[in-house]
């Protein structure tokens, strides 16, 4: 395989990350207002998701995965709320840690990336491509 | 209408280059005796090439169907068209320069 057949593989290896990265930042934004249903029941926690290199062999090149979604351990805000099911003696709820600016700046890192990839695909297709013509 | 789908093609390279190399050998002699997945030959040199062609259109094509079908990742699906693309293009290419060689050794005056 040429080198820019294998550009364009690790290219599309790194699409696929921020796909699911922003797979994430949509499950964490969705879940913004989750919160428990009884006193004590924890809400919707935000989910994080990590990237770490990967030798791909058959490529003899560095790729890219996914390496967890684990979950953020941040503290939980407490809104208060006496009449909701889930709040607690003190009449608070905890919501879920979730800051939907965060997540859409998060959105915006994938959004790039994902582009920044892509412009790999098109520049490596485009020199192969012209690469050809010479024979033209 | 005539079939002119990628397959086709594909499938009427491969088979002119099967004859070509049942012609080469016999007109060498001593290649003759040279199984099919010579790459020493000229002709199984084609024909090589010719196959993993094939093999990367064919990949080209079911990631597309499983792409219509929604079984398949679409990043995946725009990089086996990508490369089915340009292992055409480089086929074309190709056979367009050993026609064109050709044509001109036919066009040489005795």
């Amino acid at each position: 395989m040429d080198e820019l057949s294998k550009s364009q593989r690790i290219a599309v290896a790194g699409m696929k990350v921020q796909a699911e990265r922003l797979r994430v930042v949509a499950q964490n934004l969705a879940n913004a207002e989750s919160v428990g249903q009884r006193p004590g029941e924890q809400p919707y926690r935000r989910k994080l998701i990590t990237f770490e290199s990967a030798l791909d062999r058959e490529l003899g090149a560095e790729s890219v995965r996914v390496r967890r979604v684990k979950e953020d351990m941040t503290p939980f805000p407490k809104d208060l709320d006496p009449s909701h099911p889930a709040a607690d003696a003190d009449g608070y709820v905890m919501k879920p840690n979730v800051n939907p600016l965060i997540e859409i700046m998060d959105m915006q890192e994938a959004q790039r990336s994902y582009e920044a990839n892509m412009s790999t695909i098109s520049v490596a297709r485009e020199m192969s491509q012209r690469t050809l013509e010479l024979l033209r | 209408m005539p079939d002119i789908s990628f397959p086709s093609a594909i499938a009427a390279y491969k088979a002119s280059a099967r004859q070509a190399g049942d012609i080469v050998p016999h007109e060498v002699g001593a290649a003759a005796a040279n199984p099919a997945g010579d790459t020493s030959s000229f002709a199984g040199m084609v024909r090589q090439a010719m196959h993993t062609s094939v093999q990367t259109m064919e990949h080209g094509e079911r990631m597309s169907m499983q792409g219509i079908a929604g079984q398949a990742d679409a990043r995946d699906v725009v990089l086996a068209v990508n490369s089915a693309e340009l292992t055409l293009q480089t086929m074309v290419a190709i056979r367009d320069k050993v026609v064109s060689a050709y044509d001109t050794i036919m066009r040489m005056p005795l």
